[in-house]
């Protein structure tokens, strides 16, 4: 049973993380291209995937992650930012999330320590597929204005 | 304290591991475009992988796997393989590694998850900094424009052959 103690807890402090994130994704060397999309579109979406952590999870399915970052990929690709700036940011993203729950949430008990590991490999699956969706969103974009 | 009984255990079996992998490439329709490159180099590139697992997890420099992995994304674009099959392969190496240690020894007891989490962490890390030095170096090798140049080549054969 998956740890949805700690996919509550990572949305009650969605503001605080997408807040840290929105940081780390505007300083990193590795993201510097993403300095060219608006403050607030980064933020935003920073925040609405860790606001709605428990519905990408469990219940979004593979279709609906493809459009979501087949777009995202592609207005990136239109907004100047390089590919490789994106897939680090999608890194960061889920590494901040995994430093929150070493800090906050993680390690708990000999009993939820199974449901602590199927939430990291969830979490894993489902920022792989949001990558490969997004470098295919990027790239099917970026053929577009070379095109 | 990560789980090197289950280190050992994948890379024991680096042989069968390699081999089902390409099995996984041959039928998946994100890596269809992977098969451009030779079947004993791909096998080749996860044998070794798998067979020094402990070292790149454990004794590997961010700066060694920088190396390695730009220098696999710089070859792969110029095999023209496209960039999200090279993506998706490397993603798939690693959950190919997670399906292997559900089915073989993963998920002991309480005593033990403690050091397979580490393992999960350490692995994903690992694969995760792959992925995006392969793609600067596929970037850097102007790879997208060359794999796209080769796709464009593709369709207007096919469209070619085609009898209108």
């Amino acid at each position: 049973m998956i740890a949805l103690r700690l996919v509550h807890l990572i949305e009650i402090h969605s503001d605080e993380l997408a807040d840290s994130l929105t940081h780390k994704l505007l300083t990193a060397e590795r993201t510097r291209s993403l300095r060219g999309v608006p403050v607030s579109e980064i933020h935003q979406r920073c925040h609405e995937v860790y606001r709605n952590l428990s519905d990408w999870v469990l219940a979004k399915t593979e279709h609906e992650i493809e459009a979501v970052y087949g777009r995202l990929g592609s207005r990136r690709a239109q907004q100047g930012v390089d590919i490789a700036s994106l897939t680090w940011a999608l890194m960061l993203t889920k590494e901040n999330l995994f430093e929150f729950l070493a800090r906050e949430g993680m390690h708990g008990t000999a009993e939820s320590v199974f449901g602590e590991l199927e939430l990291v490999r969830s979490l894993d699956q489902f920022f792989d597929r949001a990558i490969y969706h997004a470098v295919v969103g990027f790239e099917r974009a970026a053929s577009h204005v070379a095109a | 304290m990560i789980a090197l009984r289950l280190v050992r255990l994948i890379e024991v079996n680096a042989d069968t591991l390699s081999e089902t992998l390409l099995v996984k490439f041959r039928s998946s329709a994100h890596t269809r475009h992977i098969l451009r490159v030779p079947e004993d180099e791909l096998r080749e590139r996860s044998f070794e992988i798998y067979r020094n697992l402990s070292d790149w997890l454990l004794h590997k420099t961010g700066a060694e796997i920088e190396r390695r992995y730009r220098a696999v994304g710089e070859r792969r674009a110029r095999q023209r393989v496209p960039l999200a099959d090279l993506v998706w392969a490397i993603l798939l190496t690693k959950e190919h590694l997670w399906q292997f240690l559900e089915q073989e020894g993963f998920l002991l007891g309480p005593l033990e998850i403690y050091g397979e989490l580490e393992l999960f962490r350490l692995l994903g890390q690992f694969f995760d900094r792959a992925v995006c030095y392969a793609i600067e170096g596929y970037q850097l090798a102007g790879g997208s424009d060359v794999a796209a140049r080769s796709e464009i080549g593709n369709t207007r054969r096919t469209t070619e052959s085609v009898p209108i």
